[in-house]
C-alpha cells in the first residue's frame, strides 16, 4: 500500500502543477476550480478503470487509441510507433511507444478482468474493493477541495485528507481552489465548489458502480460462454468424425439400396398388379 | 356373425404361416357374404401358397423325378445329367427303330386306334380332324357311334356336345361308303373258225363314290365294241381291297401297327386315331405328406394322321396340338382339383430355408449370427457394447453408473465410431442370403447346346439391360455438417421442411438427395445458402474526423454585424467598398456560411465505396446465379428426357407383369418344381412365341437386335453413375469484411471573438479567420485500396457427370418383348388349362372329345406326351438336395453360392465360367457406380487481420492529422474551436474490438477471456 500511495501523492503533485499552468482566458476562480477538480477526478477514474480492465502497452495500442501523459495532454496513436498530440506547442512532436509508455499518466498493468482461469465471481471482491478505493480517493480529494477552498495564500499547502473510513492522505491543496485569497469572500463560488466536488465524485461513484455490475454480469456470461464453448469445441471434434462418418457411409448405402427394388429377377414393376 | 367368422379364421390362419414368409392381408369388413367368401378363399390360398416350398437337403432329386410310360414321347436319359442348365438331359438315342425319327431317343408307347389307307380329303367325308371322339362302345369307351351326315351309318345326332362324328364311326363309313364297283370285262373273240367266245379281258373299275351319297355309278365302258362289262365285286377305294377281306379300308391298329404305314394293295395304312393309357408316378417327397405323386392309366387320345417327328426339331402347328390328356373321367382320380391343397409343404418336416437340417447350424436369431465387432469387450470397462449388430452400440450402463457416475458426457465425449458397409456375396459360413446354382426352368434347353438356357438368358439379360436403362443417375449432395462451417443452423437450408407429392419438371422441385434429406427445391437451396454464405458480412470500423460545427445562418448574421460595423465607421450605407482586414473578414465569414453546408457532403461517402462493395458483391452473386443457372437447364434438359423413359418404363412393367404373371401363377398352377424336367419343345411353337424356331438359341449369341422376328429382342445401354457433388468441404465466408465509416466529431468553431466591437473604438480588433479546410474524404482511397473479388473457376455443374439426355432405347423392345411373353404366358396356360379341368363340369362320355385341334383340351402335341406326363406329375416345390449342386464339389455335395473369387462382378453378365461358352446365369441389377470430382465449391477469404487493421488504421490515423491535428497547416490557418484541440483528442478514441469466438486453434478448454 505504501507504493500505492506514493504514486497517488505523485500523482497529486503532478495535477497541481498541470492545472496551474494554463489558465482559459476570462474564466473565474470558481470556475478554474471546478476545472481542476474535474481533472483530478478524470485521472481517478483512468486510474481506477486501468486497476480493473488494465492498459496495454502502448505498442500493443491499435491505432485510434487515446493516452493521457503527466500533464493531461491527450496522445492520440495515429500510425505505428506514432503518438501525436493536438495541445499546442507539441503538434509537430512525436512520441514513440516506448516514450508515451514512460510519460503515460496510468502506467500499464494488467486488468483484475485479465485474469485467467477464474471464475468471475472470484474476482467480484478485487473490484468490490478497488470501487471501495475509489470512494475513498473521491472522497478524500473532496475534503482536500474543501481545505483548499479556506486557504489564503497563493501557494499550495501540506493538508491531511480525512475520509471516514479511509486512510488519511497527505496531499497539498489545490491552488485553483484557494478561493479565500486575498480576503474575498465568494461565498457562494466556495459553496459552489465544495458541492460540486461532492457532486461529481458521486455521480461518477454511482456510473462505475453501474458499469462495474454490468462488466460483472457480461464477464461472468462470457466465461461461462467460453468454458461451453470451449467444451463444446472439444466435444464436437471428437464426436464429429465418428458420427457424420458413420452417417456419410450409411447415407451411401441406404441411397444404394432404394436402388434394389427387390431382389428377384423381376419384380421392377413392384407392387404387382393384381388384375393381370 | 360375419366379423366373427373373419375373426375365427384368422385366428386359425395366423400360426400356421410360416413367419414373415408371407403376408395375408384381409378385409376386415367385408360388406356381403359373397365378400366373406371370396376372403375366405383367399386366405385358403394363401395358406396354400404359404406352405409352398422349403428345403429338404439331404434327400435325392431323382426318384422324384416323375417315371412316364403308357405315351410316345422321349424320356430322359438322366434327369441330372444337365444339371446346370435346371433341365433333363434328353434322351436322343434308341427308341423306335425305324421311321423319320429312328434310333433318336424317341419310344413309342401301347396303343390301340384306327388306321385306314385313305387319306383326308378323298373321299370327302375324311376330313384333315378326322374325328372328334374315339368310338362308342369298344374299347371300353361307352359312348354311341355318331355318324357324321349325311351318313347313312345310323346315329347322326350329338347327345352332347357338338360332336358330330366318332372314329369307330368314320371307319365304318371308310368301310361302308368309299368304295367303288368292280367289273370283269369280257370280250367275244371269234376264231378263224367263226367260233366266238367269251375272253376274260380284265377288271374294269368304276370310280369310287360314296354310297350315301352318289348314286351307284354307271358300269365302265367296254374297251371294245365285242367286249362287255359284268358286275364283279365292291371294292374299297383306299386299299383296292375286296370289301370284306383283308383289306378294310379302315381297321382299328393296336401298338406298333399305329405308327408304321402298313401295305395294302393299294395305299399304305395310316392311323388316324390313336388312344395311350398313359402314366407317371415317383416317390413322393417325405415332406410333403399328402404328396399326390402318380397318375395311372390316364386315357389319352390323339387324333389325326399319324406324323412322327421330333418336336425339337421341327416345328409344330395346330394340327400337331390334337391330343386329349383325357384326366377327367370320374371316378379315376385322375384330375389335379386337389393339388393345391395336397402339395404343400409340411414345415414341421422341411426346412424353411433359413436353417440346415442335420448341420450344427442354429436356428436364427442365434448368438452364431451375431456380428462381433469387439469380442474383447469387458463389461467392466469398456463404456460401448459394440456386438449388439454391425451398425450400433449402446452405452455400457455398468460402467457408465460405476465408473462415470451417470455423467453422459463421458460418453459423448468417446462416441463409439461404426462402420456401414454392404456385404459381398457371402458363402456358407455367412449365412446370409445369396444366389446359388439354382437354375431357373427353361424348355429351351437342348443335349446340343449343353447348358445354355436361351429364355432365362434372354430375360436376365434383358433385365439386366432395362436395369441399367431406368437406374438413371441420381444426384447426390455432400453438404458440410452445419458445426463444421459455423453456419447458422436455423437457416432453411439445414431446417428442410418435408417434400411433398411434385410433378413439375422443374428440376428445383425434383426430389435429390442431400446426405439424409430427400426434398423439394435442392438446386434452390444450395444456391441460396451459398449466396447467403457468400455475401460479404461487413463489419463497421469508426474513422473518426473532425467537423466544424456551426450555423452557417449565424456566420451571415456575424458578416452581416461587420458589414453594419463597417458603415456606421465609415458613414458609408453599404460594405461592398469594405477591404483590408474588415473586407477579408466578412468575405471570410460568407465563406464560412457557404462552406458550411458542404460538409454535409460527407454523407454521400460511404455510400461511394458501398457501391463498390455491391458490385463485388454482384460478381459474386452472378458467378453462383450462373452455376445454379446451368446446372437447371442442364438438369432440366436431362430431366426431360427422362419422361420419356419413364413412359418407357411402364411398357417394361407390362411386360414384366406378364413375366412374373407367368412365372408365379399360369407355370405354377400349384405348388410344383419343374426343374430336371425334360424339354417339352412343342410349347416354344404354340402360338409362335419362340422366335427363330425350330432354332433354340434365339441369337443370343448375336449382337442384339430388335427388329429381326427371328431373334429375341436386345439392346444393350450405358449406366451412367451417380454423380456426387462434394460440397462437403465448403467454407463459408471467415471473420468480415471491415469498412471505415467516417464518423464525424462536431465541434464548434470559437465565435466569441467574433463579434463587432464599438465603431467608435479608436483600435478595434478585427480577428483574422482562417480558411474553412476542404471537406475530408476518403472514398477515393477506400476503393483504391479495398481488395479486388476474384471469382475463380465454378465448381463442375451436372454436365460433367450427366449425359445431355439419358439413354434410350427403341420402344418396339418392350413391344416386342411383352407380345413374346404374352404369347408364352398363353401357351403354357393353354396346357395347364388342359390339365386342370374339373371332372364334374365335363359331360361324362365327352372326356376324350375333341371338337377340333388346339382348342380345349385338345391341345398336347402327340410327339413329346412323355414330356408332358413328366411336366404334369412334377414333384412338389420343395429343394432337394441337387437343387444346388455343384458338379465338381466332392467335399461339399451340397450347391452354394457361387465362388465369389471365381466370379468377376465387374463382367455382369459375363461367362459364368470362362473356359465354358456359356452366357451368365445371374440376373445381375447392378448399383449405378459413384462419380466424384475432386472437391470443389466457393469459399470466401476476406483479407487478414493484419492487412485490415493496417488498412483501417491508415485512414484514422490520417483523418486526424488532416482534420485535428492540421499537421502542416500554418498556425493561423488552423481554426479555432470553442474547446482546446487537446480536449477533442479523445473524441477520436475508437475502441478495440472484443473477440468472442475463441481463435482457431487456442486451447478451447481455456477460460481466459
Amino acid at each position: 500500500m505504501k507504493s500505492l500511495r506514493n504514486i497517488i501523492i505523485f500523482s497529486f503533485a503532478w495535477a497541481l502543477l498541470a492545472t496551474a499552468s494554463p489558465a482559459r482566458a476570462q474564466q473565474s476562480d470558481g470556475e478554474l476550480c471546478q476545472e481542476q477538480i474535474k481533472s483530478i477526478m478524470a485521472r481517478e477514474h483512468r486510474f481506477f478503470r486501468s486497476v480493473i480492465f488494465g492498459l496495454k502497452k502502448a505498442e500493443d495500442a491499435k491505432v485510434g487509441e487515446v493516452r493521457y501523459d503527466h500533464a493531461d495532454n491527450t496522445w492520440y496513436k495515429a500510425a505505428e510507433n506514432e503518438w501525436r498530440c493536438a495541445e499546442s506547442g507539441f503538434e509537430a512532436t512525436t512520441w514513440s511507444d516506448s516514450m508515451m509508455d514512460g510519460q503515460s499518466q496510468v502506467p500499464q498493468r494488467k486488468g483484475l478482468l485479465e485474469t485467467k482461469r477464474m471464475i468471475t465471481s472470484e474476482l467480484v471482491p478485487y473490484i468490490g474493493q478497488s470501487l471501495r478505493a475509489l470512494q475513498c480517493r473521491t472522497d478524500l480529494l473532496c475534503d482536500g477541495v474543501r481545505q483548499s477552498i479556506e486557504q489564503k495564500g497563493d501557494s499550495p499547502v501540506n493538508i491531511t485528507a480525512h475520509a471516514h473510513g479511509c486512510i488519511d492522505l497527505n496531499m497539498q491543496t489545490l491552488v485553483s481552489c484557494h478561493l479565500a485569497r486575498g480576503n474575498r469572500e465568494e461565498i457562494t463560488e466556495r459553496g459552489d465548489a465544495e458541492l460540486f466536488c461532492e457532486q461529481i465524485g458521486k455521480q461518477m461513484l454511482e456510473q462505475e458502480a453501474a458499469i462495474m455490475e454490468l462488466t460483472v454480469e457480461y464477464d461472468s456470461a462470457y466465461r461461462s460462454m467460453l468454458q461451453l464453448a470451449g467444451n463444446f469445441d472439444l466435444f464436437l471434434q471428437e464426436f464429429r468424425s465418428p458420427i457424420v462418418n458413420s452417417l456419410r457411409q450409411m447415407v451411401n448405402m441406404v441411397g444404394s439400396f432404394n436402388r434394389i427394388p427387390c431382389f428377384l429377377s423381376s419384380c421392377d414393376g413392384s407392387p404387382p398388379n393384381d388384375s393381370l | 356373425m360375419r366379423h366373427l367368422l373373419i375373426a375365427a379364421i384368422l385366428g386359425v390362419a395366423v400360426p400356421l404361416l410360416p413367419g414373415k414368409a408371407l403376408m395375408l392381408s384381409v378385409n376386415p369388413e367385408p360388406g356381403s357374404f359373397s365378400e366373406v367368401d371370396s376372403e375366405i378363399n383367399r386366405i385358403k390360398s394363401d395358406l396354400g401358397g404359404a406352405q409352398c416350398g422349403g428345403w429338404d437337403w439331404f434327400t435325392p432329386v431323382s426318384p422324384h423325378i416323375p417315371n412316364v410310360w403308357g405315351v410316345p414321347g422321349h424320356q430322359a436319359a438322366d434327369p441330372l445329367g444337365h444339371i446346370r442348365s435346371g433341365m433333363a438331359l434328353r434322351e436322343e438315342t434308341g427308341g423306335v427303330s425305324d421311321g423319320p425319327i429312328a434310333n433318336k431317343g424317341f419310344e413309342w408307347a401301347p396303343t390301340w386306334g384306327f388306321t385306314s389307307a385313305c387319306r383326308p380329303g378323298w373321299p370327302g367325308f375324311y376330313e384333315v380332324h378326322p374325328c372328334q371322339r374315339p368310338a362308342g362302345g369298344i374299347m371300353g369307351f361307352a359312348g354311341p357311334k355318331i355318324f357324321k351326315p349325311p351318313s347313312l351309318g345310323g346315329n347322326t345326332v350329338d347327345p352332347f356336345d357338338g360332336v358330330s362324328w366318332t372314329c369307330d364311326a368314320l371307319c365304318e363309313d371308310l368301310n361302308r361308303r368309299w368304295i367303288y364297283d368292280q367289273y370283269k370285262e369280257y370280250c367275244t373273240i371269234c376264231d378263224s373258225t367263226g367260233a366266238c367266245s367269251d375272253v376274260f379281258a380284265g377288271y374294269r373299275d368304276t370310280v369310287c363314290y360314296d354310297t350315301d351319297t352318289q348314286p351307284p355309278p354307271p358300269a365302265p365302258t367296254p374297251s371294245a365294241s365285242n367286249c362287255y362289262v359284268v358286275f364283279f365285286q365292291y371294292m374299297e377305294c383306299c386299299t383296292r381291297s375286296p370289301v370284306g377281306g383283308a383289306f378294310p379300308n379302315c381297321k382299328m391298329c393296336a401298338d406298333d401297327e399305329c405308327r408304321q404305314e402298313l401295305p395294302s394293295p393299294g395305299s399304305t395304312y395310316k392311323s388316324y386315331y390313336r388312344q395311350f393309357m398313359g402314366s407317371c408316378t415317383r416317390d413322393p417327397v417325405a415332406v410333403v405328406p399328402d404328396d399326390d405323386h402318380e397318375r395311372l392309366g390316364v386315357p389319352v387320345s390323339c387324333y389325326g394322321l399319324y406324323d412322327e417327328f421330333d418336336p425339337k426339331t421341327r416345328v409344330t402347328g395346330p394340327m400337331d396340338r390334337h391330343c386329349v390328356i383325357a384326366n377327367t373321367y370320374p371316378g379315376r382320380d385322375h384330375d389335379f382339383l386337389e393339388m393345391p391343397q395336397t402339395q404343400v409343404t409340411d414345415f414341421s418336416q422341411a426346412e424353411y430355408g433359413q436353417t440346415l437340417a442335420g448341420t450344427d447350424w442354429p436356428d436364427p436369431p442365434d448368438a452364431s449370427y451375431q456380428i462381433v465387432r469387439d469380442p474383447a469387450f469387458d463389461v467392466n470397462t469398456d463404456l460401448w457394447y459394440p456386438n449388439i449388430s454391425g451398425g450400433f452400440s449402446l452405452v455400457n450402463g455398468k460402467v457408465l453408473d460405476e465408473v462415470l457416475d451417470n455423467d453422459i458426457t463421458y460418453a459423448l465425449m468417446a462416441p463409439d465410431s461404426t462402420e456401414f458397409k454392404s456385404y459381398p456375396q457371402l458363402n456358407e459360413e455367412q449365412m446370409f442370403s445369396s444366389g446359388a446354382f439354382m437354375r431357373a426352368f427353361d424348355d429351351s434347353v437342348s443335349n446340343d447346346r449343353w447348358e445354355r438356357r436361351t429364355v432365362a438368358e434372354w430375360w436376365q439379360d434383358i433385365e439386366f439391360e432395362s436395369h441399367k436403362l431406368f437406374s438413371p443417375p441420381l444426384v447426390r449432395l455432400l453438404l458440410p455438417p452445419t458445426w463444421s462451417v459455423g453456419l447458422d443452423p436455423l437457416d432453411p437450408f439445414f431446417s428442410p421442411e418435408l417434400p411433398g407429392p411434385s410433378s413439375s419438371p422443374d428440376p428445383r422441385l425434383e426430389p435429390l438427395e442431400v446426405q439424409l434429406k430427400v426434398r423439394d427445391d435442392l438446386l434452390g437451396d444450395v444456391a441460396g445458402y451459398m449466396e447467403r454464405s457468400l455475401i460479404l458480412r461487413l463489419q463497421e470500423e469508426a474513422v473518426p474526423v473532425l467537423i466544424p460545427l456551426g450555423s452557417p445562418t449565424e456566420y451571415r448574421a456575424k458578416a452581416h454585424a461587420w458589414c453594419v460595423w463597417y458603415m456606421q465607421r465609415n458613414n458609408m450605407d453599404n460594405c461592398d467598398s469594405a477591404g483590408g482586414s474588415v473586407g477579408d473578414l466578412i468575405l471570410r465569414l460568407e465563406e464560412y456560411a457557404d462552406q458550411l453546408d458542404s460538409f454535409r457532403e460527407l454523407r454521400g461517402e460511404l455510400y461511394r465505396y458501398q457501391a463498390k462493395l455491391l458490385e463485388d458483391q454482384n460478381d459474386i452473386i452472378s458467378a453462383i446465379g450462373n452455376w445454379l443457372n446451368t446446372n437447371m437447364n442442364q438438369y432440366m434438359g436431362y430431366s426431360n428426357s427422362l419422361v420419356f423413359l419413364s413412359a418407357l418404363q411402364d411398357l417394361w412393367r407390362n411386360a414384366q407383369n406378364v413375366y412374373r404373371t407367368y412365372h408365379d401363377i399360369t407355370n405354377l398352377p400349384w405348388c410344383m418344381h419343374q426343374r430336371y424336367t425334360t424339354p417339352i419343345y412343342s410349347m416354344l411353337d404354340d402360338f409362335g412365341w419362340f422366335p427363330g424356331r425350330p432354332e433354340l438359341d434365339g441369337c443370343m449369341d448375336d449382337p442384339p437386335t430388335i427388329g429381326d422376328g427371328n431373334c429375341f429382342p436386345r439392346f444393350e445401354t450405358e449406366m451412367i453413375p451417380d454423380a456426387v457433388l462434394d460440397f462437403s468441404l465448403l467454407r463459408t465466408a471467415t471473420g468480415a469484411m471491415r469498412l471505415p465509416v467516417l464518423k464525424p466529431v462536431q465541434v464548434s468553431l470559437a465565435r466569441f471573438e467574433l463579434d463587432p466591437p464599438n465603431p467608435t473604438h479608436p483600435s478595434p480588433h478585427i480577428p483574422e479567420l482562417p480558411p474553412l479546410p476542404p471537406v475530408p474524404t476518403i472514398y477515393a482511397d477506400v476503393i483504391d485500396q479495398l481488395p479486388d473479388v476474384v471469382i475463380e473457376d465454378p465448381p463442375p455443374t451436372i454436365s460433367s457427370f450427366f449425359p445431355a439426355t439419358a439413354p434410350t432405347v427403341d420402344p418396339a423392345v418392350y413391344g416386342r418383348a411383352f407380345d413374346i411373353l404374352m404369347r408364352m404366358n398363353n401357351a403354357y396356360l393353354k396346357y395347364w388349362e388342359s390339365l386342370k379341368l374339373d371332372p364334374a363340369a365335363v359331360v361324362d362320355g365327352t372326356e376324350e372329345d375333341c371338337l377340333f385341334p388346339d382348342q380345349q383340351p385338345c391341345v398336347h402335341v402327340e410327339m413329346d406326351l412323355i414330356e408332358r406326363f413328366v411336366r404334369m406329375c412334377s414333384r412338389p416345390a420343395v429343394f432337394l438336395k441337387e437343387d444346388f449342386y455343384k458338379p465338381g464339389s466332392t467335399d461339399d455335395p451340397l450347391g452354394r453360392p457361387i465362388d465369389q473369387f471365381i466370379i468377376d462382378f465387374d463382367e455382369c453378365p459375363g461367362d459364368e465360367d470362362p473356359r465354358l461358352p456359356q452366357k451368365w446365369n445371374w440376373a445381375c441389377q447392378p448399383l449405378n457406380q459413384q462419380k466424384f470430382h475432386t472437391q470443389r465449391g466457393w469459399g470466401l477469404r476476406t483479407p487478414d487481420e493484419k492487412t485490415q487493421e493496417e488498412f483501417i488504421s491508415g485512414f484514422r490515423g490520417q483523418m486526424f492529422k488532416e482534420t485535428l491535428l492540421r499537421e502542416g497547416a500554418a498556425e493561423e490557418d488552423k481554426l479555432r474551436f470553442f474547446v482546446d484541440p487537446d480536449d477533442i483528442t479523445p473524441s477520436f478514441e475508437t475502441m478495440g474490438t472484443t473477440e468472442l469466438i475463441p481463435k482457431a486453434g487456442s486451447s478451447s478448454s481455456s477460460s481466459s477471456p
